[in-house]
């Protein structure tokens, strides 16, 4: 678990200083759906909505990252509320509740969403932030991430042929931290401050396979706490969605 | 002074100002669980997740007879927090024990397999215990964000690069030690006045550092953080030094009756392992190998296997006649010499021990590939 957060402290921090270098557009689309389009054109008309992953956290003034349960609380009922009211992404999926589970399988399912958001941090880390990108663009172009065919189960229990993993992290500043920033910038120091991040994925339920895998980024000025910002983040999380000729025109010119 | 130097003083004192935090409330009992401020709560949300999580991944020793047992020792010690510290056996076969911040110890069956007797448990879960107590953790949260902030201050002051980190991993690891002091201090306290013999903690500790000569290593996993374990010794032979007429309860026959299925077990996860350094600190010393299992050279073999330095196929197959002659109907030590034999080219040896091995355990998991090297070796 440390592990994965500092991963993914990693890639946020490389990627609130490189966002402006930004290239290809932020989502990433499988190359199966790039290979045969025809097979994948409206192949999430309906999306199985699994767990969410969210975690709201303070930083103090030193720096420590600690989540505060009521305030992901918080944020998940906004999420949660904001995903049924199907706003974000009218008119492009619509999205089915994940029914109960049996006893056996809900660890199955909490083990891919916690699998999901180490895969999808490497995705993004390898194919989605420059200079980086460059560097993998064979991958960026080939893109191939998977979860396995641990899920396959739920295609036969729900119908639904494609489910909609969603990972998100809210760092606040705590007021001493925002002190210790304007304190240190006196000198020209900067020290980080807070975050908004959320990693949305489609997952094809059959193979695993994240068939599409986009983020969204704010860099201290949105709250998962307030659902205008909730809101804000969603519908530019799918505004694009799902970009297929977008992404193939911005791959044929790299 | 010129203004410079006083905005970066300025700076210092403003955000140690900034950072300063509620005082930790010690939890001396159940009453004191209502007044725990909010780095505390935060440090108890964030145990009970881990919690779940250590829960989910089925990591806790599922023995539910010695967990209660366990855990009658620890309440035995801390009447006051009856309910409020628990105790779990963590199944990892180290040597380790930790307290998370809301009162659940878990103590790894390899250290439980390990002890002598009650007295030396007493040690172990009375010193975890006074981490809780102290709050120990929500003290090295609050120092770790004084020291971390600081660290950037002198990083800004001296202009040198990570002299601030020095500085702080420097001062954590000093306070993180007087903890471990402390922990010792009250533990020790708390086992004298709960009736143990005091002579059995320096002995807990004697025994770690016998494994962490054994194995090479700086430390073992359980003193990452702590005192030098010499160091430790020593401080508690001053301990019970000052106590006048050191005795009391040791209990090791009920200990070792209730422990004896745990020790096998371990012995088992070290095998897993690869780990023939502990299997022979274990099995070549004639008191603990009878302690672990009723089979010791089967296991003894394995780790001279396992070893597989020069002569060791030797002494391996030894330890695996050894173990036949003293229990001619244990099935495992006929496969191992079997598949030695096979290993050593000795065929005929090889197709009885292992026809023996299936004629034993005719529902043996590894049925087929037994009889794969069966129809090879009579082929």
């Amino acid at each position: 678990m440390a592990h994965r957060g500092f991963r993914l402290s990693v890639v946020l921090g490389v990627l609130l200083a490189l966002t402006a270098c930004q290239t290809l557009p932020t989502h990433r689309l499988h190359h199966r759906v790039l290979d045969a389009p025809q097979e994948y054109k409206e192949p999430h008309v309906k999306l199985l909505a699994l767990p969410l992953s969210i975690k709201v956290k303070e930083m103090s003034a030193g720096g420590i990252r600690e989540e505060v349960g009521t305030w992901t609380k918080t944020a998940e009922g906004h999420i949660v509320s904001a995903m049924r009211s199907g706003k974000p992404f009218a008119g492009k999926f619509d999205l089915i509740p994940l029914g109960a589970l049996l006893e056996d399988e809900r660890p199955v399912v909490d083990e891919h969403v916690a699998l999901f958001s180490v895969v999808a941090g490497s995705a993004m880390g390898h194919t989605m932030i420059n200079p980086v990108e460059t560097a993998w663009l064979p991958k960026a172009k080939h893109f191939d991430y998977t979860l396995g065919p641990g899920l396959a189960f739920l295609r036969e229990t729900t119908g639904a042929d494609y489910a909609l993993v969603l990972f998100g992290e809210d760092v606040i500043s705590s007021e001493g931290r925002k002190v210790a920033f304007f304190a240190a910038a006196l000198f020209g120091v900067g020290i980080p401050l807070g975050h908004s991040f959320m990693l949305a994925g489609i997952v094809e339920l059959q193979t695993g396979d994240i068939i599409w895998l986009n983020y969204a980024f704010s860099p201290g000025s949105g709250t998962f706490r307030k659902r205008a910002d909730v809101d804000s983040m969603l519908s530019e999380l799918f505004a694009d969605y799902p970009g297929l000729e977008a992404y193939k025109k911005a791959l044929e010119k790299r | 002074m010129n203004g410079r130097s006083l905005l970066r003083i300025a700076f210092l004192c403003v955000g140690l100002a900034a950072c300063a935090s509620a005082p930790v409330v010690e939890i001396d009992s159940r009453a004191d669980l209502n007044s725990l401020n909010e780095s505390q709560s935060r440090l108890w949300y964030a145990a009970d997740n881990l919690d779940q999580s250590i829960d989910k991944r089925h990591l806790v020793y599922d023995d539910a007879e010695l967990t209660v047992y366990v855990q009658s020792i620890l309440d035995q010690l801390y009447p006051e927090l009856v309910g409020t510290l628990h105790v779990e056996l963590f199944n990892s076969p180290h040597l380790n024990a930790i307290c998370l911040p809301n009162g659940h110890i878990y103590i790894n069956i390899g250290l439980l397999a390990r002890l002598d007797n009650e007295a030396q448990l007493a040690t172990i879960l009375s010193h975890e215990a006074v981490h809780f107590i102290r709050q120990h953790s929500a003290q090295q949260r609050n120092s770790a964000d004084s020291v971390l902030l600081a660290g950037t201050s002198v990083e800004i002051l001296t202009g040198i690069p990570f002299s601030g980190t020095l500085l702080a991993g420097s001062v954590m690891s000093s306070y993180s030690q007087a903890h471990e002091n402390e922990a010792d201090t009250d533990g020790f306290a708390r086992l004298v006045e709960a009736g143990y013999d005091p002579r059995e903690a320096p002995k807990t500790f004697q025994k770690l550092l016998q494994e962490v000569e054994v194995l090479d290593i700086d430390q073992p996993f359980m003193f990452a953080s702590h005192p030098k374990l010499e160091h430790r010794i020593a401080s508690f032979d001053s301990l019970v030094a000052g106590v006048s007429n050191p005795g009391g309860r040791v209990n090791a026959d009920g200990f070792l009756q209730r422990t004896k299925d745990l020790r096998e077990v371990t012995l088992v996860r070290y095998l897993d392992m690869n780990n023939h350094k502990v299997l022979l600190l274990i099995l070549e010393n004639p008191v603990l190998r009878q302690r672990y299992s009723a089979h010791p050279d089967f296991y003894l073999g394995e780790a001279y296997r396992l070893r597989n330095g020069e002569g060791d196929d030797t002494l391996a197959t030894w330890a695996f006649e050894q173990s036949i002659n003293t229990d001619p109907s244990y099935a495992p030590a006929y496969r191992a010499l079997g598949l030695l034999m096979m290993k050593r080219g000795h065929k005929q040896e090889a197709i009885e021990n292992l026809s023996t091995y299936l004629s034993l355990s005719p529902d043996a998991s590894d049925r087929e590939y037994v009889e794969t090297y069966l129809r090879q070796l009579e082929s």
